[in-house]
């Protein structure tokens, strides 16, 4: 007889994917067999905080006895102190996050101690300011952790007399993401701390194995990075660099010099921020990534030498995602042309296109239709704009069969060239693509079966309880919708509770 | 063209292509092979869960293919079951798990996921009494170790 203990256990694991903690916890209460099957998932994951509701000194017998099942931890501290000496055979994955409340006692050597019991850890994230990591927690890292595989620190503070040990301890990683920290950065930039200065040489010359950089510094305190530059091309093996220029001294020049000598044989992946580059430095860099794969580019400059040298580029027909959210430069004309030319895109975004472009002549069809899942563009329609180009737009909207996430919103006005935005505020109800379904609007998207996120968040929508009826029926899948349903007197809360009784989280504004 | 489907009961189906190749491992096969009009033999498949499997595969014979997603999102919405689905589904729970591992053996995801939503549906909200009953199960845990769960999981219910 088939029964749910037959199931293999890849089949368990989809009906476990289902469940919630609740649910979980009567499974185990069921049977011994039930209780075999279901309890590894239900102490798999364990977040341990001081919640005044279930303190966790109640729960060290229970946590420690399923100790081997665990495999990703979350730590909000502080917890009573026999936590820490915990040894979980298994752990993969541990995040220690700020506590909320303030913290009397000095848990630093704690903390080394829950390094040093848990050498299986890969992926490391601290979210932390409340402790301060000591040399030897970062040493314990260096030298006994087993594989570790993902550094991910965000706000927490490296202090100069530590930073010898951070970075060494970094020198193991893989991928390695510091944001918004602080941290005394090397070679350079610590001449008035204590630790360089009496260093001749750099604590690592190289990291061997880093594939994956994010990296945003702030400037300030111990910190400030003269050139992360300098860093960076420490990291001969990089194949996806995310990096915010956002108070750097660097610029992508410095990269582009990098780029030339080689010094990232295996880049494809890049995604740079807040960079105040020109038109010319970009297309030069977009020139010198032979790998081209994702590019993503935000609060930037993306103008004609940058678009000239993506089309000539061997490699755009192959490009995964292209993102130049938030820049200025790029037009309806140069989005056409993407779409029309990269069949195997996945994500694209842009601050906009209109109607025209798709309507024109000359226009081909998106050859990336069935392959886009993230898609991110504001349609405007402009005064001369007829019904049958507005169709056109719908017919190759309604094509995006894989669609995932479909933003239509106009939350990007600024970055529009002042044309349109003049034109957007003097006859603002023509220049969107208007979604009400007396004239089709939405009964257009009834073949993106897949949709999960929806936004048109401050387009002039004429939206209400009719087109939130057709959402509700045709995408079975939806999750998120953000926009505002002006078209109704239902008051925005009632509308929140409808959405929420079908599993769909709704705000007005992103 | 048609495909012939073996049953492990020795029983011949005669499908459309197209209605067979919803499973992914029959669709390879075909591929593998080419050109031919041999039986496909489906040792791991009794005809009566066949004959179930090809029901819903003829159903759903239009509806566009999934590509495998790299980042699925594990917040699905639970009662995103399809009524046809949902009736479809209303069989004995021998029959249910049956359909379930010959989704799986042929690798037809939409089914599989069907299959594990209805299972997750009869097990959710419930008490552990209920899902005894459910599932037509003894409880045989003596009140000893059921009071050392319940302690347990009044702690492991909120992490």
């Amino acid at each position: 007889m088939t029964t749910l203990t037959s199931l293999p256990i890849e089949v368990k694991e989809l009906i476990v994917e289902q469940l919630d903690r609740k649910a979980l916890c009567s499974c185990v209460q069921v049977s011994r067999l039930f209780r075999a099957i279901f309890l590894p998932f239900l102490w798999q994951r364990i977040r341990v905080s001081a919640s005044p509701k279930h303190p966790p000194s109640q729960g060290f017998a229970a946590l420690a006895a399923h100790a081997s099942l665990v495999t990703d931890l979350e730590i909000v501290g502080p917890l009573p102190e026999e936590y820490y000496t915990i040894s979980f055979p298994h752990l993969k994955t541990l995040k220690i996050e700020a506590s909320r409340s303030s913290d009397p006692q000095d848990r630093t050597l704690l903390h080394v101690a829950l390094i040093r019991a848990n050498p299986t850890v890969q992926d490391l994230t601290l979210h932390t300011i409340s402790f301060k990591a000591t040399n030897e927690f970062w040493e314990v890292i260096e030298t006994e952790w087993i594989r570790p595989r993902s550094l991910n620190i965000d706000f927490h503070i490296v202090e100069p007399p530590q930073s010898i040990a951070f970075w060494r301890a970094c020198s193991r990683f893989e991928t390695l993401s510091i944001y918004n920290d602080d941290i005394p950065f090397f070679p350079r930039g610590l001449e008035e701390g204590v630790a360089f200065s009496q260093q001749q040489q750099p604590p690592v010359d190289v990291f061997p194995d880093i594939e994956r950089l994010a990296l945003r510094f702030y400037p300030t305190g111990y910190g400030g990075a003269p050139d992360h530059v300098d860093w960076i091309r420490r990291c001969p093996r990089l194949v996806h660099l995310a990096w915010d220029l956002i108070g750097c001294w660097s610029t992508i020049e410095r990269l582009v010099v990098e780029l030339k000598n080689t010094t990232w044989p295996g880049l494809s992946s890049l995604r740079i921020e807040h960079s105040k580059h020109t038109d010319k430095n970009f297309s030069d860099l977009v020139t010198s990534l032979p790998h081209l794969r994702i590019l993503e580019l935000v609060q930037s400059t993306f103008g004609p030498l940058s678009f000239a040298a993506l089309k000539a580029h061997p490699q755009m027909r192959n490009l995964h995602t292209f993102s130049v959210l938030n820049c200025q430069g790029f037009t309806g004309d140069m989005a056409q042309a993407v779409l029309e030319q990269c069949p195997t895109l996945d994500t694209f975004a842009a601050p906009y296109i209109s109607v025209h472009n798709v309507a024109h002549e000359d226009s081909q069809p998106w050859v990336c239709a069935p392959s886009l899942r993230f898609f991110s563009i504001y349609v405007t329609c402009g005064p001369r704009s007829t019904i049958e180009s507005c169709q056109k737009m719908f017919d190759q909207l309604g094509l995006l069969s894989n669609i995932i996430h479909l933003d239509l919103g106009a939350h990007r006005l600024v970055y529009l060239p002042i044309k349109i935005r003049t034109q957007f505020i003097t006859h603002e109800s023509a220049l969107s693509l208007s979604l009400s379904s007396h004239n089709g609007g939405l009964a257009n998207f009834v073949g993106l079966t897949r949709l999960r996120h929806f936004s048109f968040q401050l387009t002039p929508q004429s939206l209400g309880m009719k087109e939130v009826q057709w959402m509700l029926d045709h995408w079975a899948h939806l999750g998120t919708i953000v926009g505002q349903f002006t078209n109704t007197d239902i008051p925005f809360s009632r509308l929140f509770d409808l959405f929420q009784q079908n599993g769909i989280a709704y705000s007005e504004i992103k | 063209m048609p495909v012939i489907l073996v049953s492990s009961d020795n029983q011949d189906f005669k499908v459309d292509k197209e209605v067979a190749e919803r499973s992914i491992l029959i669709k390879n096969m075909l591929e593998d092979v080419g050109e031919s009009d041999s039986p496909i033999p489906l040792p791991n498949v009794t005809a009566a869960v066949l004959t179930k499997v090809i029901e819903y595969c003829e159903h759903h014979r239009n509806d566009p293919v999934q590509v495998p997603e790299e980042t699925d999102d594990p917040r699905k919405r639970s009662n995103d079951i399809e009524e046809w689905d949902m009736k479809f589904m209303q069989v004995d729970q021998e029959m249910l798990f049956e359909i379930i591992l010959a989704a799986n053996y042929l690798d037809i995801k939409p089914l599989l996921d069907v299959g594990c939503k209805t299972v997750a549906n009869i097990i959710k909200g419930k008490t552990p009494e209920e899902i005894r009953k459910a599932f037509n199960i003894v409880n045989d845990f003596t009140p000893e170790e059921e009071a050392q769960i319940k302690k347990e999981n009044e702690w492991a219910e909120d992490r």
